[in-house]
């Protein structure tokens, strides 16, 4: 498969996701997408075969997080962008989106280590095992991320009388 | 854990249209490949060294992490893949690091707990690990690179 033809598929697949996830580390539109570019500039030049689709992007996510750090580290964070920017689409009919908005937001303000996991594991599907490789963690320390970062949720949700 | 219309409003976060068009547009980088001199000549110094810091570094105190002296950067097995030699903490991803050294050679660390020959630090970071053999200092850094999620145990000259 030629380079073009390759980067097109993957990005097809999974492009927006790498964009959700990086928009949760960074929380700015523009940075999301200069990591996700980052990223599939690294896939371009990765030349060892995946093992299957799974496989293929659970390396992706973790390049997309691994630059993210990058992002942070170096405080080349672009603005910030709210929420609502990005689920409100004008012109378009509410499919939700107010709805679910103030979960999500809670969710954005949770710390970085509770915060992706919950992204990676209740947003996106992510089973415990990949979220474990993608973050070079053990499983059970995604599992007890996943339970303390619950339990912050609820208790920020409570108090907007909101209950996932 | 999340209601449908969370889900479907997180599913909603869509990239521009642009970043396919920029992702498309990259190009892969090419290498250019060293002069096959230079690589001869680097490979030639390289193997000088080797042999001058073995033959400087009898006697040193030799400490083995999963029956490897560590007489080279050693890269240590992450926290998603386990051995009995070196495993992760449940905590996070601080690391456990079971050492090897001769009954004549004193271990110390700068932090973390060392009980027995298992060293465990409990967070990412730089820590020192000092091994003394009569009157022979040998210093080893344990660190965490943050970009390839990886814990790497060097000698420190």
């Amino acid at each position: 498969m030629a380079p073009q033809e390759r980067i097109g598929r993957a990005y097809d697949l999974y492009g927006a996701q790498l964009y959700r996830v990086a928009f949760s580390l960074l929380q700015s539109r523009e940075s999301a997408e200069d990591a996700v570019q980052d990223a599939f500039a690294r896939y371009l030049t990765y030349d060892k075969p995946f093992r299957d689709d799974e496989h293929e992007k659970a390396w992706l996510i973790r390049v997309t997080i691994n630059r993210c750090r990058d992002l942070q580290r170096a405080g080349t964070v672009r603005a910030y962008t709210p929420l609502e920017d990005l689920l409100h689409h004008p012109g378009q009919p509410d499919d939700g989106w107010q709805e679910g908005q103030p979960v999500l937001q809670a969710v954005l303000a949770l710390p970085e280590k509770y915060r992706t996991v919950l992204v990676l594991h209740g947003l996106e599907g992510q089973p415990v095992d990949v979220i474990a490789s993608e973050l070079r963690v053990t499983p059970s320390a995604v599992k007890m991320r996943l339970k303390r970062g619950r339990e912050m949720l609820q208790q920020a949700l409570a108090k907007e009388d909101i209950h996932v | 854990m999340f209601d449908e219309s969370t889900k479907a409003a997180w599913q909603g976060i869509q990239p521009s249209p642009e970043l396919k068009e920029k992702v498309l547009r990259q190009q892969p980088k090419k290498v250019t490949p060293f002069p096959g001199n230079l690589v001869k000549t680097a490979a030639a110094v390289a193997a000088c060294l080797i042999i001058g810091v073995n033959v400087l570094g009898l006697g040193q105190p030799l400490v083995e992490v999963n029956g490897q002296p560590v007489s080279q950067p050693m890269v240590l097995q992450s926290a998603a893949a386990l051995s009995r030699e070196v495993s992760a903490l449940s905590a996070d991803e601080g690391i456990t690091v079971e050492l090897t050294a001769d009954d004549d050679t004193d271990l110390a660390v700068s932090e973390g707990r060392l009980e027995g020959n298992l060293w465990t630090v409990e967070a990412p970071g730089d820590y020192l690990l000092r091994a003394i053999k009569g009157n022979k200092t040998q210093y080893f850094l344990l660190s965490f690179d943050a970009e390839t999620g990886l814990w790497t145990l060097r000698p420190e000259s």
